[in-house]
């Protein structure tokens, strides 16, 4: 899967692990667009052709909402309580299922979460 | 007796009168006076500290040294972060890393759910250590905030159609 990493998402162990699991990856910081607002991020993800990997779930559903044509976004909702979220292993294997189940990824909103 | 001393009366419940006698014991002091006396002159000097800016670490030696906050100081200090902002967010209050779109909390509980501490987290978000430091030294004194504001996500998620909790048999 060819996906952007957001600014909230982009640990160095993360992308190791997105990329050890086969996975054409590049992050924000790889492209010098740290700091970046939410509507420059989107529409990086789809100058690139890229799916969007978050963990800013509720304005990126917003924006996912507002232009359907995108090309996906996979969003991971973070919990107050540290024991309770994704570590970067949980979430490179549920990207993985998520791509392995053959759901349509383009112009979805999925949160990550559901896939654990 | 100097005339302008003054008589201190209140009554102690018996949990904060055995926290008083603790605390003679803990300071070596002969008598509940010296004990709160002893006390108010460590909380007045650590706050001072803390209101110019100087921080607090405990640890065993100074490369393992954690910061130590205490809230009920902090919390008065106002401290000044340097490397937290704030950022306009329509329901977030919480601070930002400066110069960066990247919540404080963000770092903190990622490191957090993957084992990590300030020193792990600096190599792993490309952050200077004192950042990091400061990342959690902040996020431990408010999370309550941290706390309100994914169950303020999770609630608008849930408006929106979205249960975060909720799982795709596979």
């Amino acid at each position: 899967m060819k996906i952007l990493v957001d600014e909230d998402s982009q640990a160095r162990k993360q992308l190791d692990v997105l990329r050890g699991a086969g996975h054409d990856v590049v992050s924000i910081a790889e492209l010098d667009r740290n700091g970046g607002l939410e509507p420059e991020v989107f529409v990086l993800a789809q100058s690139s052709q890229r799916v969007l990997l978050t963990h800013n779930v509720a304005d990126f559903h917003a924006l996912a909402l507002a232009c359907p044509g995108h090309h996906g976004v996979i969003a991971i909702y973070r919990d107050g309580d540290p024991r309770k979220n994704m570590n970067y292993r949980d979430i490179g294997r549920a990207v993985s299922k998520l791509e392995a189940s053959g759901v349509l990824i383009s112009g979805q909103f999925h949160v990550l979460n559901h896939w654990r | 007796m100097a005339s302008d001393t003054k008589r201190a009366n209140f009554d102690l419940s018996p949990e904060q009168d055995e926290l008083l006698t603790n605390l003679r014991g803990l300071l070596s002091v002969s008598s509940t006076k010296d004990a709160v006396l002893r006390a108010a002159q460590l909380t007045t000097l650590l706050t001072h500290e803390i209101r110019r800016g100087n921080r607090l670490f405990i640890g065993k030696s100074q490369t393992a040294a954690m910061r130590l906050v205490i809230p009920e100081l902090e919390g008065r200090a106002e401290i000044e972060w340097q490397w937290l902002v704030e950022r306009p967010h329509p329901w977030r209050r919480q601070l930002w890393i400066k110069g960066r779109k990247l919540l404080a909390s963000s770092v903190w509980l990622d490191a957090l759910t993957n084992g990590m501490g300030p020193h792990e987290a600096t190599r792993h978000w490309d952050l200077p250590l004192e950042a990091c430091e400061e990342v959690f030294a902040y996020c431990e004194a408010h999370q309550n905030l941290i706390k309100a504001e994914a169950d303020e996500e999770r609630q608008r998620l849930k408006l929106a159609g979205i249960d975060v909790d909720s799982r795709i048999a596979v």
